[in-house]
């Protein structure tokens, strides 16, 4: 049994159908990439997952749990963590109730500082900082610390090098290279390498459909396999 | 302008200085609970009239049960401070019900139903408190045949009667709505920034899909948020008792609900510290309005003007209020 078992399902936003039966796993400890052009449905797989919009057809499985049905603090609270494409700061709150925020009640916020701290030692520079003041960089990884703090047993991580310098993209590639050995991560880059050297499983979609998948080892950026379903 | 002001002498003004002070203690403990829930949800509570209304009667009949007419000294206060207590959760209480039963299911509809449903609980409430009262009274919806006792009566002995505080006579119940609403903003400010749920309530008043998606369980906030609304509506309807602006029949709430309207949107939507600043400002408006219409000219609707030209100047000058944003509630 996978850690997340994605089986069949459909989302739809309105009346436009945009997943048209994704069937995806993802095991403890695994990094597995979710590619394809933009406007194919890898948000949304994301987000029905987390339930925000949930499937009208098919299960998502979480440990074994069905989510749908769910709500989406319900799916947060059973350990799956939500790294969302522009960050989604708190921009008014400082970066320390950003963190606060996200530990759940009853665990230890000191350690969860210790944690955020250790692994971004900027963000304690930054701490009493506006979240909306901070760099690009600095967001993405305020974002990941609340991934991190979050006792998440498993995170999705929308497009974190968008938008960001090519030496920011390489310190954010590490910290998730870092971050990956604690948790499973499901990843959706636009940077096929970053995805590839960061992922040990790949997943291609198009038209809100799976239509390749395999081991990121048996695959390189520039090979037809993936150019045909990536390039526009 | 300025011999307009040099006419009335510094001791009229700094009278007018502190009424004014009440005046804005009033108005932020009536319009917090708009601030907060609009922030927070964007839903504009029409509902919170009828709150504000019911707030009235239960603090009258709360004083009926707890303090006796003219009470003096503490005598007075106790059972006053009491009966703040007993409306407050009293309210907090209804206020979370509705929440918890109507306004919930209609998150994610478009605004204008959520006004609608808050809308036609207030028309209900307003009719329940009229059935009501008039049960008590044996009236009609126009006449009541046994008038109640005068709840005003029944507060302390010093609210209706001008107190002298350092050479300023003041009305005892304005230094009481200074006291309170002071302890509203240090209440409300506290709450916001020093608890775990001021937090949640902070971080989902900007972005409640990505609160939601940290764990954090949205919906428990909101009926939070809609009963401490809710509580201190109702203890500014428990104030309005001793207001004279004010006639005390179930129309109450719609009547008050007006001004606390203007001070959320001149304050700017959804921004508590932005009411605070517009309360304050509006409180002046109106005492200054008070002033020039008993001593300079004779109308009586003057104080009610400014604050409309208030309003209207800040919609022309700065349509999004004093301290707010571009975008407010999330929904």
């Amino acid at each position: 049994m996978s850690l997340l078992e994605v089986r069949d399902v459909h989302t739809y936003y309105g009346e436009s159908h945009i997943l048209e039966g994704v069937s995806l796993d993802v095991d403890t400890d695994e990094v597995v990439a979710l590619l394809g052009r933009n406007g194919v449905g890898k948000t949304t797989t994301m987000r029905t997952i987390l339930q925000l919009t949930p499937p009208r057809k098919g299960r998502v499985r979480f440990r074994g749990e069905e989510m749908v049905g769910k709500r989406t603090s319900g799916v947060a609270k059973r350990g799956v963590g939500w790294i969302p494409e522009d960050r989604r700061m708190f921009g008014n709150l400082t970066v320390e109730e950003n963190i606060r925020a996200a530990v759940p009640s009853g665990s230890d916020m000191g350690a969860a500082f210790e944690t955020a701290f250790e692994t971004f030692p900027i963000l304690e520079e930054r701490r009493q900082q506006d979240a909306g003041t901070l760099s690009g960089g600095q967001q993405q990884m305020l974002a990941i610390a609340r991934g991190l703090v979050g006792d998440n047993e498993m995170l999705l991580v929308d497009e974190p090098s968008e938008g960001l310098a090519p030496q920011i993209v390489a310190d954010v590639g590490e910290a998730l290279a870092r971050v990956s050995n604690e948790v499973a991560v499901l990843l959706v880059e636009q940077n096929l390498r970053l995805a590839l050297d960061l992922a040990d499983r790949f997943y291609v979609l198009d038209h809100g459909q799976v239509v390749d998948e395999g081991d990121t080892a048996a695959v390189d950026p520039g090979s037809e396999r993936l150019t045909r379903h990536l390039s526009a | 302008m300025t011999g307009l002001l040099l006419q009335f002498g510094p001791t009229a003004l700094l009278e007018t200085l502190i009424q004014g002070l009440g005046q804005a203690g009033l108005y932020v403990i009536l319009a917090s609970g708009l601030t907060l829930i609009f922030g927070l949800m964007g839903v504009l509570n029409f509902a919170h009239g009828a709150f504000i209304t019911i707030g009235t009667y239960l603090g009258a009949m709360g004083l009926f049960l707890l303090s006796s007419p003219n009470a003096a000294g503490v005598g007075g206060f106790l059972p006053l401070l009491g009966v703040f207590v007993l409306v407050f959760v009293g309210l907090m209480a209804l206020g979370s019900l509705v929440e918890f039963g109507l306004v919930r299911r209609l998150y994610g509809r478009p605004p204008i139903d959520q006004i609608l449903l808050t809308f036609g609980v207030a028309t209900v409430l307003q009719q329940l408190a009229e059935i009501f009262v008039n049960l008590f009274t044996g009236g009609t919806s126009n006449q009541a045949q046994t008038p109640w006792p005068e709840p005003a009566t029944y507060g302390p002995a010093v609210f209706g009667e001008n107190v002298t505080v350092a050479g300023l006579a003041i009305d005892g119940v304005v230094l009481m709505e200074i006291l309170v609403g002071a302890v509203v903003v240090a209440g409300v400010y506290l709450f916001l920034t020093r608890t775990r749920y001021g937090l949640y309530i902070r971080a989902g008043s900007e972005d409640d899909e990505m609160a939601e998606a940290l764990g954090i369980d949205i919906r428990r906030v909101f009926t939070v948020v809609f009963g401490i609304g809710s509580g201190l509506a109702g203890v500014a309807g428990t104030f309005l008792i001793w207001q004279s602006t004010y006639d005390v029949t179930v129309a109450i709430g719609a009547q008050a609900l007006l001004p606390a309207f203007i001070v959320v949107v001149v304050g700017g939507l959804g921004t508590f510290t932005g009411t605070v600043v517009a309360a304050a400002v509006a409180g002046f408006f109106f005492e200054f309005g008070v002033l020039l219409s008993t001593n300079v000219f004779d109308f009586v609707s003057l104080p009610q003007m400014l604050l409309f030209i208030l309003l209207v100047v800040t919609l022309i000058v700065r349509p999004t209020g004093i301290l707010g944003e571009e975008e407010v509630g999330g929904h």
